[in-house]
């Protein structure tokens, strides 16, 4: 070997070595005030961040040297979208099998996507990506992270398994046809699995030993897959937009939490004061995004407009954070400001249900994923404690 | 039997008088607000963009504003609202309007096709929602279609009083649309705006012919006024040997002799008036500068082809919607043309919609480069409620936050023509107030508690709970 190819294997190394020792830097972030688990916005915390998780989270004391500063901003967990076809749109409507249990939107991801970048730059870093509802066992969901590292992986988990009632389900040439039938052909397929028992898809789901997401797009359908959940003890939970005012106290002991499709401003007032009506029920309300059929932004016009007409602001921040994190089963590692969580962080200019508030950077497992890189230029790492 | 004395009894009279007086004026009746004073007292109040007061009081007579200053005293007859921790804003201004049109209308517009004229008297619930959200004036905007479609008029969001009580300005500016509806393909889109081109050439050769006739008609008629004087000369000999007899026979020669003129003007050949033109005189209008031309369209060909229009028939063009506007930013800054932009965020955008260029940054980019903004609900039905929302969005995405506020406020008085009656809390301008819950710039659980219009409350937020229907 010559000096000049041993020259470049020193510097190489050293600068994998140093990229590993900036990784194992802590990194600390200030801001005015930040998102707590209940989604009340409490000030002046010190998150300290290491190896792409957070270590700790303060709100007294000083600051140690080197912190990353954000005067005025609000931190936030990543958002969340509880139910999107990102990267897969278009792609995932297999309607061979209306019973679909194995199929997967793990397989049908694309990471070199641009929208990820898209939901990245919106504060959106997990998404659940779902299958099409076009069978009524549409198949399962995944989590996944929106930025992916070159050398990582895109799904972070798998997701609930996904039932639909929506039209796109009822299909002229194939049982079912209507909503009772539907119920009828779910109660046999799952009375069958229960009975041959195993270890597949559609047996652990009759099992009740997967969570499980409904689309539920009428009133009926809502009452109808509570019964059936109740039945079978599943951990199911409807996304439903229409009719939360009438529902909301039938709701009440039955359901958790709700997805919420996303409202936007042409919705009529009684649609927009359904998330109200939800948490005034005891019911936790989730906002999904429906990208990339919907702007990233439609989690936060949600929240915005669910808190104008009544739902109170820490309820809208959970809803977007802690809550979907809980339906998709990664409320451990994901979804709030905690020690032990990953540091998926987005830092706003202002409270994130203003929807005036700018985005001012992202991190995903620590590392700034979306703005002006010189905000870590004075980042002294390894400031100590 | 004793009867009272005559004082006392008018004494007694006017004592009567007195108290039915004090009794009816104290009836709190909207009717009455002319006569009693309204206090709205120690808000905080937003005067203008960055404009902001503590604790003072906003006195309202009639329907203008009297006074704004701290400890206004109240009198006798003076009604209040206490309004200590709530924010007082201007009503809300919304450029580009649906309100009021009834759903699905017609899609052929023309010129002469007035808003005013298409207005629903009896759409009261859309009204209440804006006002529960702040807005209380619109330009209501024609349905698109495509090319010229219609006058669109700025009216108050009041459920009171008729329609056209509530008109402010009856012939706004008129409207037109390149390539929002029906084909959009790039020729179809070329040909509209070659087809606008062509009106506004016939309407300027409408004025030629117009003139040209007139003259005509001036040349035509002094001829015929020479001849006349020439012939009532000759008459004036022939009347003196034949007056005394007025017989038949003579009036029959009196009419070979106009048949005999009438053939002689034919010679002259009485000018022929150019057919009657309304659409042309309206674009005349625009021409002239008297009236502002409004253009939706939505990408950045169309956007120049329309900014060379202007400037080849010195319009005063106001672009509306300008997807892609990003795009032409400079020219449209130099161009001097305001841009009215619709909502923030679109749905997902497919290659051949016509939103296709949309960009939740273009109102940001737009003001830039130097052009006007305004934000508005881009006359989508149910939108101008969520006036505020669709600002605060524009902010989220890069827009100045004064910029977007000016928008809806003072900036958009001045461009409908009205700054001198609303858009600011001010004295002498009507009393167009929001009274909020809390600053609703800066909290997001803020809500509209009462608005009032010319000084009238017209929507109060205890009588209209959506939630209610949940007991």
């Amino acid at each position: 070997m010559n000096v000049r190819t041993l020259i470049i294997l020193v510097a190489a190394c050293s600068l994998y070595v140093s990229g590993i020792a900036q990784a194992r830097q802590p990194l600390i972030l200030r801001a005015a005030s930040y998102v707590a688990p209940d989604g009340s916005l409490i000030d002046n915390p010190i998150v300290r961040i290491h190896a792409g998780v957070i270590e700790d989270v303060r709100t007294t004391g000083e600051a140690p040297a080197g912190a990353v500063d954000f005067p005025g901003a609000v931190i936030s967990p990543g958002l969340i979208d509880i139910h999107s076809e990102l990267t897969a749109a278009g792609r995932n409507a297999e309607s061979a099998n209306v019973i679909e249990p194995e199929a997967d939107a793990a397989h049908l991801l694309d990471r070199h996507h641009r929208d990820l970048q898209l939901l990245l730059s919106r504060g959106v870093t997990t998404a659940v990506i779902a299958p099409a509802g076009v069978n009524l066992v549409a198949g399962r969901t995944a989590v996944v992270s929106t930025w992916v590292p070159p050398s990582g992986k895109m799904t972070v988990a798998p997701g609930p398994m996904k039932l639909s009632l929506s039209p796109a389900a009822f299909q002229p040439d194939r049982e079912p046809t209507s909503t009772a039938g539907a119920l009828e052909l779910l109660r046999r397929t799952f009375d069958a699995a229960k009975q041959r028992g195993g270890d597949d898809l559609l047996t652990m789901l009759a099992g009740g030993r997967l969570p499980v997401i409904a689309e539920c797009p009428q009133r009926s359908d809502v009452t109808a897959m509570l019964q059936f959940a109740e039945r079978y003890s599943l951990r199911m939970h409807l996304i439903h937009r229409e009719d939360l005012l009438d529902l909301a106290p039938r709701l009440a002991d039955r359901a958790e939490l709700l997805i919420v499709p996303p409202l936007d401003m042409s919705a009529p007032f009684r649609i927009l004061a359904g998330p109200a009506a939800l948490h005034r029920a005891g019911v936790e309300v989730v906002f999904a995004g429906m990208t990339p059929q919907q702007h990233p932004d439609a989690l936060r016009t949600s929240a915005a407009l669910a808190v104008r007409f009544g739902l109170p602001p820490e309820a809208a921040r959970r809803a977007m954070t802690i809550s979907p994190a809980r339906i998709a089963e990664i409320a451990d590692v994901r979804g709030s400001i905690e020690a032990g969580r990953a540091a998926d962080l987005v830092v706003f200019s202002a409270d994130p249900l203003r929807l005036d508030a700018r985005i001012i950077a992202v991190f995903v497992a620590g590392e700034l994923v979306f703005g002006d890189p010189a905000i870590l230029a004075h980042a002294n790492p390894g400031g100590g404690t | 039997m004793r009867v009272m004395p005559s004082f006392i009894r008018s004494r007694c009279l006017s004592g009567i008088l007195s108290v039915a007086g004090i009794a009816w004026l104290l009836a709190a009746d909207a009717a009455h607000a002319q006569i009693r004073p309204l206090v709205i007292k120690d808000a905080r109040i937003v005067r203008g963009p960055g404009d902001v007061v503590e604790g003072q009081s906003i006195r309202i007579k009639g329907s203008r504003i009297d006074a704004i200053a701290a400890g206004l005293e109240t009198g006798f007859l003076t009604r209040t609202i206490d309004a200590s921790g709530k924010t007082v804003t201007a009503g809300l201004i919304d450029v580009a309007s649906n309100l009021g049109l009834s759903p699905g209308g017609d899609l052929s517009g023309s010129a002469t096709h007035r808003v005013i004229d298409a207005l629903d008297r009896y759409a009261k619930d859309p009204v209440i929602e804006a006002l529960s959200q702040g807005v209380t004036t619109v330009f209501v905007t024609p349905p698109a279609g495509q090319g010229v479609t219609g006058m669109g008029a700025v009216l108050r969001v009041t459920p009171l009083g008729e329609i056209t009580s509530r008109v402010l300005v009856e012939e706004s500016a008129l409207c037109a649309s390149i390539g929002v509806t029906g084909a959009a393909g790039p020729v179809a889109r070329l040909r509209a705006v070659a087809d606008l081109e062509a009106k506004f050439r016939a309407a300027i050769d409408h004025r030629d012919a117009k003139e040209a006739y007139d003259e005509d008609l001036e040349e035509y008629e002094k001829k015929i006024k020479e001849r006349a004087e020439k012939e009532s000369k000759d008459d004036n000999k022939d009347d003196k040997k034949e007056k005394p007899e007025k017989s038949s026979a003579a009036n029959e020669e009196n009419g070979d002799k106009e048949k005999k003129e009438g053939q002689e003007k034919d010679e002259f050949a009485k000018p022929a008036e150019p057919a009657r033109n309304p659409e042309a005189e309206l674009l005349l209008r625009v021409l002239d500068g008297d009236v502002q031309l409004r253009v939706e369209a939505h990408r950045p060909e169309d956007i120049l082809n329309l900014l060379d229009l202007a400037r080849e028939f010195s319009i005063r063009l106001i672009l509306v919607g300008a997807s892609g506007g990003h795009l032409v930013a400079q020219q449209i800054a130099d161009a001097n043309v305001p841009v009215i932009v619709g909502p923030t965020l679109r749905p997902a955008i497919f290659e051949d919609s016509v939103y296709r260029y949309h960009d939740a940054r273009n109102a940001a980019r737009l003001a830039e480069a130097g052009a006007t903004v305004y934000v508005s609900s881009g006359a989508i039905p149910g939108e101008t409620r969520f006036l505020a929302f669709n600002a605060a969005q524009a902010v989220g995405h890069g827009l100045d936050a004064q910029t977007a506020f000016a928008g809806v406020t003072t900036q958009a008085a001045r461009l409908l023509g009205v700054d001198d009656t609303i858009g600011r809390v001010a004295r002498g301008m009507e009393a167009d107030l929001v009274i909020w819950s809390a600053d609703p710039l800066t909290d997001p659980a803020a809500r509209v508690e009462k608005v009032l219009v010319a000084g009238t409350i017209v929507y109060d937020a205890k009588d209209h709970d959506p939630l209610r229907r949940t007991q």
